[in-house]
């Protein structure tokens, strides 16, 4: 099967856009390092970061988990009744409507 | 006054090509003729009555377009190639959009299933990463770097919004619209910068592909940046989740519907 070359340099393109997007904030944050001074950590820092996985932090991961769904939350509410009303049952029910 | 009548046709025509975009115009109105859809063939899936045939392909189930539903009248030849349905008005990338769903005689559901599983592991990538006490730094770091073309990958495949939205920004915009841009711009942001300070404090990663040992003292500034922007991350995807729940929660019923069949 052939690569269509439109295809794919609208797709280069599009990563380079994507890429030089990235660059300009990384530079943002590059400055941003530069201008701010941090204390050096205490020498026992490494301590906390343990090279292999441990089965014990399974809790956290789902603790991320259940963090990001509060911010789900808190952006659904926010989102729904501050910014647009919230949209009616049946437009809801319209997605993705079943082909038969 | 009896001339602002007679001019008032040729003035509104003016007013409406001056302040709409090049295509929004024809799109929203709808092309009335075949020569108004000769203007839009540079400018795929703009038409919503004449969609190109990159819409029929099997492979988009829904393209965005500008202006309100209309029915969609396809030409006859696609038309026995297509099963077409009833355009609808959803939310899609969170904003109330217009999509109009042409049914291919190859399925779409692989698309949306792709779609829905890199969400739904970039998702579990961000938990994973957030807790480094449960990867280690290994698996942190690699992780990490593994997650940037999925990221990309999730941007390609959302660049139709990206495109649509990043012309609108400047135009007419309802709040939520422009909410929903700058939250997307700064997760992209805050994604970008946590990369970057990750791939300068990188202990293990870095280091095995330059075939460098690693700094002996790790840039403390950078590590903090790294960590709060990280948190800020977090908080951004639960937002952007937020604005796109519709998507999430239809795509997910549509592809567990057989699963949850079984359950009832």
């Amino acid at each position: 099967m052939k690569p269509n070359p439109p295809n794919v340099l609208r797709i280069l393109s599009r990563l380079a856009l994507l890429s030089l997007a990235a660059a300009a904030f990384t530079v943002l944050t590059a400055l941003y390092a530069r201008s701010v001074r941090t204390p050096t950590p205490t020498p026992h820092w490494r301590l906390h970061r343990a090279l292999a996985p441990k089965i014990t932090g399974l809790p956290e991961f789902f603790g991320e988990g259940i963090l990001i769904a509060v911010c789900t939350l808190a952006g659904r509410l926010v989102f729904r009744v501050r910014l647009s009303p919230a949209p009616p049952r049946e437009k809801l029910l319209s997605l993705f409507d079943s082909t038969d | 006054m009896e001339n602002a009548f007679r001019f008032q046709p040729l003035i509104t025509k003016h007013l409406r090509e001056s302040t709409e975009p090049s295509t929004g115009n024809l799109a929203q109105s709808g092309p009335r003729t075949s020569r108004d859809c000769t203007k839009l063939k540079n400018r795929p899936h703009s038409c919503s009555r004449h969609p190109p045939s990159s819409l029929l392909g099997g492979t988009i189930l829904a393209e965005i377009f500008y202006g309100p539903a209309r029915p969609i009248r396809f030409p006859s030849r696609l038309r026995s190639q297509t099963t077409i349905r009833k355009p609808h008005r959803v939310i899609l990338m969170g904003a109330q959009t217009v999509v109009a769903a042409a049914r291919s005689l190859k399925p779409t559901q692989p698309r949306l299933k792709f779609m829905f599983w890199l969400d739904a592991i970039l998702f579990a990538s961000v938990c994973a990463l957030q807790t480094l006490h449960f990867t280690g730094l290994i698996l942190h770091e690699w992780l990490g770097l593994a997650i940037v073309p999925l990221i990309l990958l999730h941007l390609l495949l959302a660049w139709s919004w990206i495109a649509a939205e990043t012309r609108r920004f400047f135009t007419s915009q309802s709040v939520r619209a422009r909410v929903n841009y700058l939250l997307n711009l700064g997760l992209f942001a805050a994604v970008t910068a946590t990369t970057y300070s990750g791939i300068l404090i990188s202990q293990k990663a870095i280091p095995a592909i330059m075939h460098s040992t690693p700094a002996p003292y790790m840039d403390w500034t950078w590590d903090r940046i790294h960590t709060w922007v990280a948190d800020i991350v977090v908080i951004l995807v639960g937002l952007h989740l937020a604005v796109n729940w519709d998507w999430a929660l239809a795509a997910a019923q549509r592809i567990f519907r057989r699963f949850l069949g079984r359950w009832q």
